[in-house]
């Protein structure tokens, strides 16, 4: 993420905060950022206006998750890395085997996803707890 | 406010997972905002920005 994209990302924030001052502010970003990134760019404006981080979450797409660790295995691991929720996404339309392969794949970094489907309510619940679970400001 | 992070490759579900979570949020009386890649903007139509009183940014190339 650039320095002129960090910093537009940081004024939005405040703009929002300013004007709307929702409870929750969803951040998506394209698919090239890290969590590492993110983290950073997320406390940029804490001196500036009051605001909670978290939970920083990763979605690991199924179908698509022998390519992508075959080709683009830096950028998973990159948003995996620091991620406080790594799920395993659309996970209804994911095999028992490809997911066996994802957890055989992740071993490595300590990481276990859950499975989250917005179609069947998996790990929904899951993600709303992480979400309530952090002190209000 | 609480900021949240939804990251993942194309087609991971993004948009879908903020979606489900704003509505989710919006039953519970909680108001949510969302900050988007400028490609993901679409997907946030004008019945569900109405229907969920969300405030829906985009910003280029994020």
């Amino acid at each position: 993420m650039g320095c002129s994209l960090a910093a537009s990302l940081v004024s939005l924030k405040k703009a929002i905060k300013r004007q709307i001052d929702p409870d929750y502010l969803f951040i998506e970003p394209s698919e090239m950022v890290v969590t590492q990134e993110l983290r950073n760019v997320a406390a940029q404006g804490q001196r500036d206006i009051k605001y909670e981080i978290g939970p920083l979450i990763t979605l690991l797409d199924g179908r698509q998750f022998g390519f992508h660790w075959k080709e683009r295995r830096a950028l998973l691991l990159g948003q995996i890395s620091g991620a406080d929720l790594v799920a395993i996404s659309r996970a209804d339309l994911v095999g028992d085997e490809e997911i066996r392969m994802i957890y055989e794949a992740l071993n490595e970094s300590a990481t276990v996803p859950f499975l989250l489907s917005i179609r069947n309510g998996a790990g929904l619940k899951k993600v709303m707890l992480a979400l309530s679970n952090r002190s209000r400001q | 406010m609480k900021l949240i992070c939804v990251s993942g490759t194309r087609g991971s579900g993004k948009t879908s997972v903020v979606r489900e979570l704003v509505a989710r949020l919006g039953s519970e009386g909680l108001r949510s905002a969302v900050i988007v890649n400028e490609e993901g903007r679409v997907s946030y139509d004008n019945g569900f920005v109405k229907e969920h009183g969300v405030t829906v940014k985009s910003i280029r190339g994020g």
